[in-house]
């Protein structure tokens, strides 16, 4: 339940992100000058809207991932080693590395 | 035996570990790469197709169909390279690795367990194999967290880019702000379809309707948007303004 609810708020957080990026290319597509138009014409400028807000929009919902996976290893790493003691940690280092 | 070994083993682990980590970092630049091919290719691929829509009388006059189709499936291929790529190295590369993770690791540590001279009995054996069957999950989202730091740097730097490319107010700026609107609307009323005389009797009969009162102002070298649904009410606003602009302009 925890987890679900976890990934309702990233759901949310990443779509307003999207949102927010989408408002901020169109708007800047409307103001480009010449010269900017013609480094990202329209299929570029699409495209990013698109699919790289798409990528970002993704990494966004599984970016806390980083920490939380590190914090759990760490956690389980601790019970591990007061059941095993020093013999745990050549098995860590190959999973860490 | 302890002290014979100690080194060898020290030196084992550190190889092993290196490969391990040289390994990932490769895996890691390569997910990169492909994720920039594919989006690079993606914009070849729509400007073809943008070319072609664009100069479609010419193309057909010509018949030069085939040649934009080429240039569009050659684009399309080397992007499903990349894809393949990417795939290939998220779906079987990881997963493989992520899936061994707990016996590797559970492996290790029992077999130092037993070599440091400990004993492996059911009491300690099975609660470990439960401890590190627990780490599978966070070990597996903790090395795919990694790779995609590096996945999403190409779309990032490529929304960076235009959102930090020059704009043409940019140049305008010194320009002074008139923090006056460009169009007032005070409560006006417009009739569709425009008649002199005899309006609300033909409002009234439902052969033309009122538009209004209407009430906006409209700042100058502002973006503004008008909202609604779709039909003519829209088209006429910006038609009432258009030619307002135009008379007043003249």
């Amino acid at each position: 339940l925890t987890g679900r609810a976890k990934d309702q708020v990233c759901r949310t957080q990443a779509t307003l992100v999207a949102a927010m990026l989408k408002a901020g290319l169109f708007e800047k597509a409307l103001w480009l000058s010449a010269d900017s138009r013609t480094k990202f014409p329209e299929a570029t400028i699409i495209n990013i809207s698109t699919h790289d807000v798409a990528y970002f929009q993704n990494y966004f919902l599984k970016v806390h991932d980083l920490w939380s996976s590190l914090f759990q290893i760490f956690v389980i790493f601790y019970m591990v080693f007061s059941l095993l003691g020093q013999s745990c940690l050549p098995g860590q280092a190959s999973r860490l590395s | 035996m302890m002290g014979a070994l100690e080194i060898t083993d020290i030196l084992l682990a550190f190889v092993l570990m290196f490969l391990l980590f040289a390994s990932q970092s490769k895996a890691n630049l390569l997910a990169k790469t492909s994720v920039t091919g594919y989006i690079t290719n993606n914009d070849v691929r729509l400007k073809h197709i943008r070319d072609f829509l664009y100069n479609v009388k010419a193309a057909k006059l010509q018949g030069l169909e085939r040649r934009f189709m080429d240039q569009i499936e050659a684009a399309r291929r080397t992007q499903l390279r990349f894809l393949r790529t990417y795939l290939s190295l998220s779906f079987c590369l990881f997963s493989s690795m992520k899936q061994m993770i707990p016996a590797v690791t559970a492996a290790t540590a029992l077999a130092f367990y037993w070599y440091t001279g400990h004993q492996l009995d059911a009491g300690t054996v099975f609660p470990a194999l439960a401890l590190f069957e627990l780490m599978y999950q966070p070990a597996g989202k903790l090395s795919i967290s990694v790779t995609r730091q590096f996945s999403v740097v190409p779309s990032l730097r490529r929304i960076t880019s235009v959102l930090t490319a020059e704009e043409d107010r940019e140049r305008t700026s010194h320009m002074p702000v008139n923090r006056e609107h460009a169009i007032e609307m005070d409560n006006l009323e417009v009739i569709y379809p425009g008649l002199q005389d005899g309006a609300q009797e033909t409002i009234a009969s439902g052969n033309a309707f009122l538009l209004g009162p209407l009430s906006v102002d409209i700042p100058q070298r502002r973006l503004t948007m008008i909202v609604g649904p779709v039909g003519n009410i829209l088209r006429n606003i910006t038609h009432l303004i258009h030619t307002a602009v135009l008379t007043f302009s003249i």
